[in-house]
C-alpha cells in the first residue's frame, strides 16, 4: 500500500507528461464508488474491507460466529475512507471525480492523465489498448491487489451463473434441449467458422441455449500458451472454443512479431497482455486463483425483500456519506452512516440474509 | 342543422387527433391503477394484488421524502417567477431597440439555447462550471480560489436555476415581444401628446396589453409547480449535491429505475399530477375572477 502511494503521488505531483502544467492524477475513480470500472473495491479490499460487489450490490462476508455480516459497516471500511481522505487532499484521486461518470475516467485514462486504476482482468482490452495506440511508449502492467502489508484478498462471487435452463416434464422432446447444446460446441468448431456470419442467419447471441464455458478465458490461456510453447503455427484444439483461441493465438503471434497488418499494436497487445501473458490480466487473476487469496461473497440470489424495498434508499445513504467523507467531511461521519443504515432497514436486511443463508445457501 | 353540415369536414378532420390523444394520453391512465398495486410485472395489471393506500403511505414516509418535496417547490418555483420576469424585462427591452437588424440578432442569440437538449448542455454546464473550465480560469485570473460549482450544494442549486432560466427564455420572450407587437400604436402616439414618458408608457399601455398573455404563460407554468426539471437534474446532479437538489422526479426515477418498485413510483406521479391540477384549476379560477380573462 506504501508502495502504492509513492508511485500514485510521483503520477500525480512529478508531471508524467512533462506539459509543465499540474494536470494529472494518481489513481482513476468516477462517481459511483462501487461499480464495475474504475471504482473502489479492489482499494477496500487492500484494507481488508469487502463493502460491495459492484453495480451497487452489498457484499456479505462471513463473520466471526459463522452468521454473514455486511462488509459495507464494519470498522475496516473507516480506516480505508480515511486513507481515501488524504489521498483527496493530495491530489492523488481527481478533484472533481464526484461529477465524472465512466466514460470521463476512460477518456482521462486515454489521454494519460492518470497513471493507475483498479479494475478488472481484461482491462488491457478495452480501455488500456487505446491508451496503448494513442501513446506507443505507454507500458500498463498488471499487479495483485496491494494490502496494507503484503497482497490483499479479493473479493469474489460465491456463485457466478446467472441463469438457468429447465424442461417442462411434459415437454415432448425433452432431448432437444442437450441436442441444442451440442449443436452449439459443434458449430464452434473451425470447419464452420467461414460459414458463421450472420448474412448466413447466424448472430451467435440469438441462439439459446447458449452456454458460456466457465472456463472459457483459462482455456483460452492455456491453449495458446501450449501452442506458444511448442512453436506452433496453429492452435490444436478444436471444439466450442476454437474461435476465440485462435483469435488470441494470432492477436499474439502479431503483437511478438510487431505486425500490424490486421489490426492496431494496441488492440493485439490487448489481447495479449489481458488472456495470454503469465503476467498479464487472466495469468494474474489464475496464480491468485491458485493461491488462494480471495474472500467470498457468501450471498447470491434474489435480493430479499427489504433490500427491495429499502435497498435504493440505503445506497444513495451510502454514496452521499462516503463522497462527502473522501473529499474532506468528518470521518466520524462513518459512525453516524452505520447506525442510520442499521436503523432505515439494514438491521433487517442482516437478519433476512442470514435467515436465508442459514436455509437455502451451498455453504 | 345547416352550420353542422358546413361544420363537418372539420370535425372529421380532427378525428386523427382526437384518436392519438385517447390511445397516448388518455389509455396510458388506465396504468395508473399500478400506483394501488403491489406490482409484479409478471402477473400485469389484472393480476397484481391491491394494496389501497399502502404505496403512498410507504413514500410519504420515506425518511428523504420531505426534504425532496422542499427541493422540488423551491427549484420549481424559483425557476417559474424567473422564467416569467426575465423574458419580460428582456421583451421590455427589445422592444426599444430600434435598429432592426441588430434586434433580430439579440433575439436568435437569446432563443438558440432553448433547441439544445439538456443531454448536451448538461455536459457543456459541468465543463464550463469545473475546476479547469474557464469560469474558474476566470476566478483564478482575479486573484482567488477556485470553487468547484457542481460539487457545492450552496451554489449547485442556483446554477441549476439559472442555467435553467437562461435556457428557456427566448421562447417566453418571444411569445410577450409578439403580444407587445399587437398593441395598437395610436395609444403610444395618445400617450406622448399628452406628455408620457417611456418609462409611463411601458407601465400604462404596455403591461396592461400583454396583461393576458402572462397571465396564460403563468397559468400554464402552475402546473408545473412539482416540476423542476428531472431530465437537467439528472444530467447534472451527483451525489455531493442531494442535499439541495434531489427532486420529486430523480427520487421516483432511483426508486424505479434501480430498485424496480413500480407501485411507489406510479404513487408518486399520481401525486404530482393531482397537485398539479389543483394548482391549473386555482390559477384558472384567479385569472377568470380578478382579471376576467378565460382560456376556453
Amino acid at each position: 500500500m506504501d508502495e502504492l502511494e509513492k508511485v500514485a503521488q510521483a503520477f500525480t505531483h512529478n508531471d508524467p507528461d512533462q506539459n509543465g502544467k499540474n494536470d494529472t492524477y494518481g489513481i482513476a475513480l468516477q462517481k459511483n464508488l462501487f461499480f464495475w470500472g474504475f471504482d473502489l473495491r479492489g482499494f477496500f479490499n487492500g484494507f481488508g474491507a469487502y463493502p460491495s460487489v459492484g453495480d451497487n450490490q452489498s457484499a456479505w462476508i462471513k463473520g466471526s460466529d459463522d452468521k454473514l455480516i455486511p462488509g459495507l459497516i464494519q470498522p475496516e471500511v473507516k480506516t480505508a475512507l480515511g486513507k481515501l481522505q488524504q489521498w483527496y487532499k493530495d491530489g492523488i484521486l481527481d478533484k472533481e471525480f464526484a461529477l465524472k461518470d465512466e466514460n470521463k475516467a476512460v477518456e482521462d485514462l486515454i489521454a494519460g492523465k492518470v497513471g493507475i486504476s483498479y479494475g478488472e482482468w481484461w482491462y488491457p482490452n478495452w480501455p488500456l489498448n487505446s491508451s496503448v495506440d494513442k501513446d506507443p511508449k505507454a507500458d500498463w502492467i498488471a499487479l495483485q491487489l496491494p494490502g496494507v502489508d503484503g497482497p490483499a484478498k479479493s473479493l469474489v462471487p460465491k456463485i457466478r451463473s446467472n441463469k438457468i435452463f429447465v424442461v417442462n416434464k411434459k415437454a415432448k422432446n425433452p432431448e432437444a434441449a442437450i441436442k441444442m447444446l451440442n449443436f452449439y460446441i459443434e458449430v464452434g468448431k473451425k470447419e464452420y467458422k467461414d460459414k458463421n456470419k450472420a448474412a448466413d442467419g447466424y448472430v451467435y447471441n440469438w441462439f439459446n441455449p447458449r452456454i458460456a464455458n466457465p472456463a472459457d478465458i483459462d482455456t483460452i490461456y492455456t491453449e495458446v500458451n501450449k501452442a506458444l510453447e511448442a512453436n506452433q503455427e496453429e492452435i490444436t484444439i478444436n471444439d466450442a472454443n476454437y474461435k476465440t483461441v485462435a483469435d488470441t493465438f494470432k492477436a499474439t503471434k502479431d503483437y511478438m512479431a510487431g505486425d500490424t497488418t490486421n489490426a492496431t499494436k494496441g488492440i493485439n497487445w490487448g489481447l495479449y497482455y489481458s488472456r495470454a501473458a503469465k503476467d498479464g490480466g487472466w495469468g494474474l487473476t489464475k496464480q491468485i486463483k491458485e493461491s488462494d487469496q480471495f474472500v467470498y461473497n457468501e450471498f447470491y440470489g434474489l435480493p430479499t425483500p427489504t433490500i427491495v424495498e429499502k435497498g435504493g434508499q440505503l445506497d444513495k445513504l451510502m454514496q452521499e456519506s462516503f463522497t462527502k467523507i473522501i473529499m474532506g467531511g468528518s470521518l466520524d461521519e462513518f459512525d453516524k452512516f452505520v447506525d442510520s443504515w442499521k436503523a432505515l432497514g439494514g438491521n433487517q436486511i442482516i437478519d433476512e440474509v442470514n435467515e436465508r443463508y442459514n436455509t437455502e445457501a451451498t455453504k | 342543422m345547416k352550420s353542422l353540415k358546413k361544420e363537418l369536414p372539420l370535425h372529421i378532420m380532427l378525428i386523427p387527433g382526437v384518436i392519438v390523444t385517447l390511445i397516448y394520453a388518455y389509455g396510458p391512465m388506465a396504468g395508473l391503477v399500478m400506483a394501488f398495486q403491489q406490482f409484479e410485472p409478471l402477473s400485469g395489471f389484472f393480476k397484481s394484488e391491491f394494496v389501497g393506500w399502502d404505496n403512498f403511505n410507504y413514500v410519504f414516509h420515506l425518511p428523504d421524502f420531505k426534504q425532496v418535496l422542499w427541493n422540488t417547490l423551491v427549484i420549481a418555483i424559483t425557476k417559474m417567477v424567473l422564467s416569467l420576469l426575465v423574458p419580460l424585462i428582456l421583451a421590455l427591452l427589445l422592444n426599444e431597440i430600434t435598429r432592426k437588424w441588430f434586434a433580430g440578432f439579440i433575439q436568435s442569440a437569446i432563443f438558440l439555447p432553448f433547441f439544445l437538449s439538456w443531454t448536451v448542455l448538461g455536459g457543456v454546464i459541468i465543463e464550463l462550471f469545473s475546476l479547469s473550465g474557464p469560469i474558474n480560469g476566470l476566478i483564478a485570473s482575479l486573484g482567488m480560489e477556485p470553487i468547484m460549482f457542481m460539487l457545492d450544494n450552496s451554489w449547485f442549486r442556483g446554477i441549476i436555476i439559472g442555467s435553467d432560466v437562461w435556457k428557456g427564455m427566448g421562447y417566453n420572450m418571444i411569445i410577450m415581444l409578439a403580444a407587445i407587437t399587437g398593441i395598437n400604436s395610436t395609444l403610444y402616439e395618445a400617450a406622448e401628446v399628452d406628455g408620457a414618458g417611456k418609462w409611463k408608457q411601458v407601465l400604462h399601455i404596455t403591461l396592461p396589453g400583454i396583461s393576458p398573455i402572462i397571465i396564460l404563460l403563468a397559468v400554464l407554468g402552475l402546473g408545473g409547480i412539482l416540476n423542476a426539471g428531472f431530465e437537467q437534474i439528472l444530467m447534472m446532479y451527483n451525489p455531493t449535491v442531494y442535499e439541495g437538489a434531489d427532486i420529486i422526479d430523480t427520487f421516483v426515477y432511483r426508486l424505479g429505475m434501480f430498485s424496480q418498485q413500480f407501485g411507489p413510483a406510479a404513487a408518486v406521479g399520481l401525486f404530482k399530477s393531482v397537485i398539479s391540477l389543483f394548482m391549473v384549476s386555482i390559477t384558472y379560477y384567479a385569472a377568470y375572477k380578478f382579471n376576467d380573462y378565460r382560456i376556453f
